[in-house]
């Protein structure tokens, strides 16, 4: 299995993925991402924070 | 709470190592509209669906807070408790989940889902190494 390093960039942040699972938007704020998000048809898209290796997720 | 019929799933893991597991879940907000699908996080150390307080607000779900703190790898912090409505799967075949009990915390963190309600109502199968899962409904 390829392991996929995560963009400094998108680390920490909400990402809206499209169908190929490339991020389109990203923000610090979920509620930006998830109004973007909206724009598209159902099942087009996907939200997911970008967590770095390691994290204890509280 | 209560579920629409229980569908076997075979879901991915996120293609890193380690692979982690996502499921893909859509809430309902307070006036009945879905959100996107989320990928959330399979955790099997998590008591129950757990979201952050960003989105439990963007849902307008009503929060009571715990008496007792939740205990975490970082300490004891403050939850909250709501009552939601999600979808899990995607396209035509998703379980509808309604009137679930779910904990809220004021952290940003990723969504995830545990023992309540996917390792009550699933055996699950994780194969990392081929960077899938399954959920086989209980019998």
């Amino acid at each position: 299995m390829k392991d996929k390093k995560i963009p400094n960039k998108y680390k920490g942040k909400w990402v809206l993925l499209n169908k190929k699972n490339k991020v389109i938007y990203f923000s610090d704020n979920i509620a930006d991402v998830v109004k973007k998000g909206r724009e598209y048809p159902t099942d087009e898209v996907t939200i997911e924070k970008k967590i770095p290796k390691g994290t204890c997720f509280f | 709470m209560s579920t629409s019929q229980l569908l076997k799933f075979t879901f991915s893991c996120n293609g890193n190592k380690p692979a982690i597991p996502l499921i893909p879940i859509r809430f309902i907000d307070k006036n009945g509209q879905p959100t996107p699908i989320f990928n959330a996080i399979l955790d099997s150390g998590a008591d129950e669906l757990t979201i952050p307080k960003a989105l439990s607000d963007l849902l307008k779900y009503e929060l009571r807070l715990r008496s007792d703190k939740i205990h975490t790898a970082g300490g004891e912090i403050e939850a909250f408790s709501t009552v939601a409505c999600f979808n899990i799967g995607r396209g035509d075949r998703e379980v509808k989940y309604t009137n679930v009990d779910i904990c809220v915390v004021d952290q940003d963190m990723p969504v995830l889902i545990g023992i309540k309600p996917i390792f009550e109502d699933y055996k699950v199968i994780i194969m990392a190494y081929q960077n899938k899962f399954k959920l086989e409904p209980k019998k």
